[in-house]
């Protein structure tokens, strides 16, 4: 199973139907499961959500670029922006302990990418460009 | 994109269904949507998800902001009809906790009269 495939689109709301679009795709020409194929839809949307209202702030959009990768055992996503440094490892974690008084409003989005992800990693190479690594392995086949 | 939001009334419950996906850009409707019901005195509150395939944590932050308001006037919001994979996403951000979710509306209807 190999199927390497990238996107770029500039990091505005309205473009992320045609990034979530693109995922599904890729997913379904890989034949993966359809739940997983939900859940890093999920992911990559969170993600560059958080770019398009977040990344850029102060600054004129850029662009996202989101490249997908798909082996035997894995899938790997690269999602890519030139918007201001953010390492979502550094996020608060929510506390999902509490009542709901107590309960954060937001910050649930890159919790959701962490529990849907096996491994994320962040990245900020020498041109200022952020590189943001999902990899999700898929079941092994029998 | 945008989605559809119904508000019927079931005596003092407000039934409020969505149709399409909730996400990034769609969800502040249902956000407002709420608002407006909470502002004009409603405190209780069913929402319908049989129509939703999708919803991301734009949704989700939607739903906690009028659940917090709600609930501090004495009311609540119930949850019915949500899709496998939605209420993955309800189970994975650990809101199951804090909300009511109910297999089908009359279920959700009558939680209130309990």
């Amino acid at each position: 199973m190999t199927n390497d495939r990238q996107i770029t689109k500039i990091a505005q709301l309205e473009n992320l139907p045609l990034i979530r679009t693109f995922v599904k795709e890729c997913c379904e020409t890989t034949n993966l499961d359809s739940n997983i194929a939900y859940d890093l839809v999920l992911a990559v949307d969170e993600i560059c959500t958080n770019i398009a209202t977040h990344g850029y702030k102060g600054l004129e959009p850029g662009p996202i670029t989101v490249g997908f990768k798909a082996r035997e055992d894995r899938v790997t996503i690269t999602i890519s922006d030139r918007g201001h440094p953010f390492d979502p490892g550094n996020a608060p974690e929510p506390n999902l302990d509490q009542d709901w008084r107590k309960r954060p409003v937001g910050g649930l989005g890159l919790f959701l990418v962490n529990k849907i992800a096996n491994k994320v990693s962040y990245e900020s190479s020498p041109d200022g460009t952020n590189h943001l690594t999902l990899v999700k392995k898929l079941p092994t086949s029998s | 994109m945008t989605i559809e939001l119904s508000v019927e009334q079931a005596g003092d419950i407000d039934v409020i269904a969505i149709n399409g996906r909730v996400d990034s850009r769609t969800a502040p409707e249902m956000g407002d949507c709420l608002s407006h019901q909470i502002d004009q005195g409603s405190l209780y509150l069913v929402i319908n998800f049989s129509l939703v395939d999708y919803m991301s944590s734009a949704g989700l932050r939607e739903l906690v902001s009028a659940l917090k308001r709600v609930k501090s006037a004495g009311g609540d919001i119930r949850l019915c009809c949500v899709p496998p994979r939605v209420n993955e996403v309800l189970e994975l951000s650990g809101l199951s906790s804090i909300f009511y979710v109910f297999e089908d509306q009359s279920s959700a209807l009558e939680s209130f009269l309990a």
